[in-house]
């Protein structure tokens, strides 16, 4: 029999303000942690969590991967030492950009100061896989660990590639999860010239008058544990990771490809994985990114796959109030999930006032919502697309 | 660079160094050792570009393996930055 894969730990820093508790009851709320059109996590301080060395060891997106790490490490009863030899714990932390923050401060450096100022520890701090570095540092995870680069999918992807490490045998229990902190200038510069970001500076995923993306900054991470030993020692279970799928476009470098069937096949095949038919969805956390491409190819993408059922499934969008977190987005939303499940309650797509008729019928949330389980009890689909025509589909339950 | 380099002043360099990389002033004495200061080889990487930026004077990683106080550092960079 297939090892079941069970989620004991959840952690979040947001623009909705630090812990994945934060993230849930102002999202509920119907907060947003846009401000001035672009969600930065304000209030993160990360000299709570990290010394005056590893403070100028870490660029800011490993400093909130290992802020959210520790929040999940603790909720999962792993505060006082790890509950399988270290070895047995695998790590990947997913990131689009990495260290670029360091990268753009450190290139100030050379230009003003000379070469001989360039930080040795750039590389160290820039490199995709630091964050997971530092988390498997921080705890002893002396399993596989790496970084996983697949831009706004890279969050979703590094969660599907811990939950078959555990599948498969080769670790009884994954730290994973997805970081991102790049709101610079150039960053901005950069989607604003390739016409995807918002120019109204409000994101309204799924709204008839949107016009593209905010960027946000944070960081999501999962405890995943195999079921039997989790049960074994007591873990409190969060809720069930049941199936994952990943596709590839191989069509275009940014564009989604219209007909989307390349993530119609990603959901399709999470929700065979998970053994779960298109009417038992009793929630989706849309990718939504607010563009109009995405919009229409994520939609068209579902249609295919839930047929009738995509109407009456109720369905909203993260980065409505948190903005885009790029390669933390699927791991930020898959914590947004499980606390949705958890409480039979899902946030609303912020700011939607006047739906998309083109879309086609759709239950889009509008208002904190309270979801309702069906017959395989409460089941719940997040989906993540990147450029490069990445697609990730991961269906998460209510624990049982 | 270029500066007239005394004892005192590669002092307080290595000490200021020191600081940024998160160890307490306090601590900081002339018999103080690397090891219990918990300067790691990436610290000693970071201290001997700051001295190379400071006085313009490369020293050598394997010259600095045999540094165990800072004393010894103090002493070491004196020595080939032609301290008065």
């Amino acid at each position: 029999m297939r090892r079941r894969v069970v989620v004991t730990g959840c952690g979040a820093v947001t623009p909705l303000g630090v812990g994945a508790t934060a993230l849930h009851e102002r999202a509920v709320a119907g907060d947003t942690g846009l401000d001035t059109g672009v969600g930065r996590c304000a209030g993160f301080d990360p000299a709570a969590w990290l010394s005056r060395r590893d403070l100028r060891r870490t660029d800011r997106y490993c400093q909130l991967a290992v802020a959210a790490a520790d929040e999940a490490v603790r909720q999962a009863g792993w505060g006082a030492g790890l509950p399988y030899p270290g070895d047995r714990i695998a790590c990947i932390i997913g990131s689009a950009l990495g260290g670029i923050t360091t990268t753009e401060e450190q290139s100030a450096v050379l230009a003003t100061r000379g070469a001989g100022h360039v930080s040795p520890l750039l590389t160290a701090m820039v490199m995709g896989n630091a964050a997971a570095a530092h988390v498997a540092m921080r705890y002893g995870l002396r399993g596989e660990s790496a970084g996983f680069a697949s831009a706004c999918s890279s969050g979703s992807q590094s969660i599907g590639a811990g939950l078959r490490l555990v599948r498969a045998g080769a670790a009884d229990a994954v730290v994973v999860g997805g970081a991102e902190s790049a709101v610079s200038p150039l960053i901005h510069a950069t989607f604003r010239n390739a016409g995807v970001l918002s120019e109204s500076g409000r994101t309204a995923p799924f709204d008839r008058r949107r016009d593209g993306f905010l960027l946000g900054e944070g960081a999501g991470v999962l405890v995943l544990e195999e079921a039997g030993a989790a049960a074994a020692r007591g873990a409190p279970v969060l809720a069930e990771v049941l199936g994952y799928g990943a596709t590839s476009d191989a069509y275009h470098l940014t564009a989604p490809e219209p007909e989307a069937t390349g993530a119609a096949t990603a959901v399709r095949a999470a929700l065979s994985d998970a053994a779960v038919g298109p009417g038992d969805l009793g929630y989706i956390n849309a990718h939504g990114t607010g563009t109009v491409l995405n919009d229409r190819a994520e939609v068209t993408a579902l249609r295919r796959v839930l047929g009738e059922h995509l109407a009456g499934t109720p369905m909203s969008s993260s980065k409505s109030y948190l903005g885009h977190l790029l390669g933390a987005a699927g791991a930020v939303e898959a914590v947004a999930t499980v606390r949705a499940l958890q409480s039979a309650t899902a946030p609303p797509t912020a700011g939607l006032d006047d739906p998309d008729e083109d879309l086609g019928p759709l239950d889009l949330i509008r208002a904190g919502r309270t979801l309702k389980a069906g017959p395989a009890g409460l089941v719940a689909l997040s989906t993540s697309f990147g450029f490069g025509g990445h697609n990730a589909a991961l269906v998460l339950a209510e624990a049982r | 660079m270029a500066q007239v380099v005394d004892r005192e002043v590669v002092t307080r360099l290595v000490a200021d160094t020191l600081v940024q990389f998160g160890v307490e002033r306090s601590e900081i004495t002339a018999q103080a050792k690397f090891d219990e200061l918990d300067i790691d080889s990436i610290d000693v990487v970071e201290l001997r570009q700051a001295i190379k930026n400071e006085f313009g004077v490369d020293i050598r990683a394997a010259d600095f393996d045999k540094v165990d106080t800072v004393h010894d550092a103090v002493a070491l960079v004196c020595r080939q930055a032609g301290a008065v």
